[in-house]
């Protein structure tokens, strides 16, 4: 009757002595196909003839990356200066209101985000920033495919 | 050094000791030099690969990719470790982005069969089933346990050397090759499925057997 209940410390010997013995090297190997060696050394004499992959040009694109972490940096700067400007004058901190004041980049684009709020020059601003993305990115591209 | 093909290099290469002596050639542009390392090293790649998926044509798909980056990384082997070490670790390494990418077993522990109880007479006939059963558990493991029982069998059951594959502290190996083996056993010492095993076992066997099914 003890054989429908198997003792687990038993079971448990059982399974690490199956598990060294099936997984055992040599009792589990296979022998590589006969042509194996064969084939990979003509996919290596291919891989040595192939051309070698075109590094990256970092020195042609390194400006127009400059210059897209600017315009990203200037687009954020841009966007906190809105939201720090949009509400009532007084209610602002005043620490805020005179680091708004301080600069003149900020004030500018304020102005600007000012008058798009107000409806005057409505769009002008964005046209203007996907105007300059979209040249930047056109002028990168062609940095990049044109010959040295 | 043990005999056995399946992790040592081929004996047709006298010299263990001219890998290195291999590489250079390579890296000097001598491509034809690689044939030699090839042929010393085809039989424990495509063996660490099938262990790895269990598929001949797959484990040698995937060898031939390791040997491949073998050949395109062969300038950056400093020499600071075997060769064969250095080697192992880069096809383990790709062999566990082919699994990750295409699972070899794509069940999950909880749904591989337990092997039938080998104390059972009639179950001793069924032994092909029960060590595939096994191995099918220990490549549905997690991978991190699996990768450290398979590399520690692969290695003959050498610490320091999966290890070094793996690369990672020998501490860690022992940790997740405990962990593994505890998967492992709690899988198969499950009593209502082993008594379900012992059940099935049982049916299919010789009438001297019939008292050890359950009611």
């Amino acid at each position: 009757m003890n054989a429908k209940q198997p003792n687990p410390q038993l079971t448990q010997t059982y399974i690490e002595a199956d598990l060294d013995r099936v997984l055992a090297t040599a009792n589990d190997s296979i022998l590589p196909s006969s042509g194996f060696a064969e084939s990979l050394m003509t996919a290596v004499h291919r891989e040595a003839l192939a051309p070698a992959p075109l590094a990256f040009p970092w020195k042609r694109a390194l400006p127009g990356m400059i210059g897209a972490v600017a315009a990203a940096v200037l687009l954020i700067a841009a966007i906190v200066s809105f939201l720090r400007s949009a509400p009532a004058p007084g209610s602002a901190h005043p620490l805020a209101q005179i680091a708004l004041s301080s600069s003149p980049t900020s004030s500018a684009l304020t102005a600007l985000f000012t008058n798009h709020a107000t409806g005057r020059g409505t769009g002008t601003l964005w046209l203007a920033i996907s105007l300059v993305i979209s040249l930047s990115c056109l002028s990168l591209c062609r940095r990049l495919v044109s010959p040295r | 050094m043990n005999e056995d093909p399946a992790i040592n290099p081929s004996p047709s290469h006298p010299s263990g000791s001219d890998d290195e002596a291999l590489v250079a050639r390579v890296v000097a542009g001598d491509t034809a030099a690689f044939e030699g390392l090839v042929r010393r090293w085809q039989s424990p790649l495509v063996n660490l690969a099938w262990r790895f998926c269990r598929d001949r044509g797959r484990a040698e798909e995937m060898a031939q990719e390791a040997f491949l980056r073998a050949f395109r990384n062969l300038a950056q082997f400093r020499g600071d470790s075997a060769f064969s070490t250095w080697l192992f670790a880069l096809a383990t390494n790709l062999y566990r982005t082919e699994l990750r990418r295409l699972p070899a077993m794509p069940l999950s522990l909880d749904e591989i069969a337990e092997p039938a109880d080998p104390r059972i007479a009639g179950a001793a006939f069924d032994e092909a089933s029960r060590d595939e059963s096994i191995r099918r558990a220990v490549l549905a493991l997690p991978p991190k346990y699996r990768d450290a029982v398979l590399l520690f069998y692969f290695h003959e059951q050498d610490v320091p050397s999966a290890a070094r594959t793996l690369r990672i502290p020998e501490g860690t190996v022992k940790a997740r090759l405990f962990r593994g083996r505890e998967l492992l056993r709690s899988k198969f010492s499950r009593p209502r499925r082993i008594s379900q095993s012992v059940s099935q076992s049982a049916s299919l066997a010789a009438p001297h057997t019939k008292e050890a099914q359950t009611p």
